[in-house]
């Protein structure tokens, strides 16, 4: 096995002499997971963390294990038993070491996923990367994904820590992250104050993008008046309806003429009064130029009734007023 | 005048030898060039750039056509086609319109020039000669003239059909390159046709095209040489103060071309799959195209809210009309209903649009 051909031995080394920000083989990011703390708080460090030898006596870095490294440092452990690597030991397999502890065991969020992609394309091309390693880090195998992933490793960290804890869906990060300061300040202050996934958030910048450009005003000028209706704290139940309420607000502002036309048709069918039974509905968007009248009948009786209510319908003055 | 220059060939094994590749690998003779073997290599290259669009826009992909070479156009599901015929030459252009259809509709973005034309005017003259009229045009899945300076493809095509009685070809383009088939007029077979739109949307949104004056110039040369000249509304973009500057437009055309010269004039909303709508934000991202109200049509595509179009349509009708009262006006892959609101009649009443069309340009 490629692992074993790289000599190590089992030592205990002192915490303090881990360097925790050499990152040459890690892509860990993200809030230290709280079952980690637990467990590690409650029986100590059960698997020992690789670390490499850095040249220099008494200096490790880390291949893998920093999550149990920095757990155990916060806790106040002073050492803890560690596989140690030669410090000639080969970078790449190195990598692929850490990919391998990594990835089998947990889901990587897509800031992780940026960053081992970009460590991997120190030593890989990018076919490699895409058929062999894409799907291992648990990323789609494409070649536009790894382009556009890559530069989630770069995005600024406030953004970083929104994809990493899952409040933020990377790719609306990617499109935020172009924005001005004052425009990804609002975003951000819209999107974390609302419960809303990939799809709505998607939405929801799209429509506060389009509004600002038909608008010709900046996106923070046509947030602010929503941000500001927010409550800071709120329930996930009244986050998730805020956002349904907000979607819709913004919906109608962002499509002006198709909501005044809603509005005409449902004015026109009011004027009809039609009876309970009775239902007139128009095509979706208009487009075909459509009305369907539907009727509903508990008894056959009544089906003399609902004809004549249509025919007395179509005769009024009120019903062309229908094909808006 | 466009021209196009890439900054790298992609030439096919099989086309080696074809006088169209010989030619342009001479013009381009301080451009690399990569021998292929298929496809697939080209779009890979093309596909790791930054910005695979882009890039491939730069690029120059000579290849045979083994396909058919006269495909029909492709319509779009519930709303009325003018039944052209695309003559298939190229694909993609160097021109970087931000709503332009092919960025989600090709697989392959690299500007293609067939180079087996031979073939291809074979395959032409034996169309023309089973009989039947034929409105031919080679500006569906490529600009026809963006490249004619240096391919003359056109100009190659242009003798098929003088003195034909069954047939017309349309060369649509957001170019002013027609001088190099200026020579081979008079010719009612040929139609010269320009896409138009507002000189600030082609400045901001047809990014490499030619400016609104430097396309009716090029129409007012056409004309002069005796060829037909059409003009496509196409797209029609919603945008603050359209319908004066699009009334703007109508002026500038009748104003300097005689509408005796002009065979119709086309007019087509805005309309896209919803996938280019990812594209224009990604790649175009000062772009205003996607601030209008779009609604899903039947055929899938996104398209301004009927009453807008309908509204755009007749703006644009009642301007040329006052300009002109005969000039067949039509509206591009267009819903019956729209049809009937904005003319007052459906094409169907009067045999179908591609009749009004072969009509209009006295094809038999």
């Amino acid at each position: 096995m490629m692992a074993e051909i790289i000599k190590k031995s089992v030592k205990i080394v002192e915490i303090g002499e881990i360097d925790i920000d050499d990152d040459r083989y890690i892509f860990t990011y993200g809030p230290l997971p709280d079952e980690l703390r637990r467990s590690i708080k409650e029986i100590g460090v059960i698997n020992p963390p690789i670390l490499q030898e850095k040249g220099r006596k008494k200096s490790y870095r880390i291949v893998c294990g920093s999550r149990r490294i920095k757990i155990a440092g916060e806790l106040g452990l002073k050492s803890i038993s560690a596989c140690v690597v030669d410090a000639n030991a080969d970078d790449f397999l190195l990598l692929k070491i850490s990919i391998h502890d990594n990835c089998p065991g947990r889901s990587l969020n897509p800031v992780e996923q940026a960053l081992a992609l970009d460590k991997l394309s120190r030593y890989l091309d990018e076919r490699e990367i895409v058929h062999h390693y894409m799907p291992l880090l648990g990323v789609a195998e494409s070649r536009e994904v790894l382009k556009k992933l890559r530069k989630v490793g770069d995005l600024p960290s406030a953004l970083k820590d929104g994809v990493a804890a899952g409040v933020l869906d990377w790719h609306i990060a990617l499109r935020i992250a172009s924005l001005d300061q004052t425009e990804k300040d609002a975003i951000m202050g819209l999107i974390t104050r609302l419960a809303v996934g990939p799809t709505k958030q998607k939405a929801l910048l799209d429509l506060v993008c389009e509004i600002a450009s038909r608008e010709g005003k900046g996106i923070d000028e046509v947030m602010q008046p929503y941000i500001e209706s927010l409550p800071a704290t709120a329930t996930k139940a009244e986050r998730v309806r805020k956002a349904e309420e907000l979607l819709k607000v913004l919906n109608e502002r962002r499509y002006p003429t198709l909501l005044k036309m809603r509005k005409k048709f449902e004015m026109a069918a009011a004027k009809l009064d039609l009876p309970g039974n009775i239902v007139v509905k128009h095509d979706e968007d208009f487009e075909k130029g459509e009305i369907c009248f539907s009727f509903s009948i508990k008894d056959p009786s009544e089906m003399g009734t609902v004809i004549e209510k249509l025919r007395e319908i179509s005769e009024s003055d009120d019903f062309n007023e229908l094909f808006v | 005048m466009i021209r196009f220059k890439p900054v790298r060939i992609f030439l096919d094994r099989s086309s080696e030898k074809d006088d169209i590749a010989l030619q342009l690998l001479y013009i381009y003779d301080d451009v690399p060039v990569v021998t292929v073997e298929s496809e697939r290599e080209v779009i890979e290259e093309a596909e790791s750039a930054e910005d695979p669009i882009g890039y491939a826009k730069e690029c120059l992909y000579l290849r045979q056509n083994k396909g058919a070479k006269i495909v029909a156009c492709p319509g779009t599901k519930a709303h009325i086609c003018c039944g052209y015929k695309i003559l298939d030459i190229a694909t993609g252009c160097g021109m970087d319109c931000s709503y332009c259809i092919l960025q989600s509709f090709l697989n392959n973005h690299v500007v293609t020039i067939y180079t087996n034309l031979e073939e291809t005017e074979g395959e032409l003259k034996k169309v023309l000669n089973a009989g039947r009229s034929w409105r031919i045009g080679t500006g569906e899945f490529t600009d026809s003239l963006f490249a004619e300076s240096l391919i003359l493809i056109s100009r190659r095509l242009v003798p098929h059909f003088k003195g034909r009685r069954n047939a017309v070809l349309e060369l649509k383009t957001k170019s002013d390159n027609v001088n190099d088939i200026l020579d081979l007029g008079p010719s009612d077979r040929i139609i010269i046709a320009f896409s138009v739109n507002t000189e600030e949307l082609i400045s901001t949104e047809e990014k490499g095209a030619t400016t609104l004056l430097q396309r009716i110039n090029a129409a007012v040369r056409a004309a002069e040489a005796g060829f037909k000249v059409a003009f496509h509304f196409d797209p029609l973009i919603e945008h603050h103060g359209w319908p004066d500057n699009y009334r703007k437009v109508v002026h500038e055309i009748f104003s300097l071309i005689s509408p005796r010269d002009i065979v119709w004039i086309s007019l087509g909303c805005l309309r896209f799959p919803p996938k280019l709508r990812e594209i224009i934000r990604e790649r175009h991202p000062g772009s205003h195209v996607l601030n209008g109200e779009f609604v899903r049509g039947a055929d899938g595509k996104l398209r301004y809210f009927r009453p807008i179009r309908e509204e755009m349509y007749t703006t644009l009708l009642h301007a040329i009309r006052s300009y002109d009262k005969e000039v067949l006006v039509y509206l591009c892959m267009e819903s019956e209903l729209v049809w009937k609101r904005v003319f007052g009649f459906s094409p169907l009443e009067r045999g179908g649009l591609p009749r009004m069309l072969d009509e209009a340009c006295g094809i038999v």
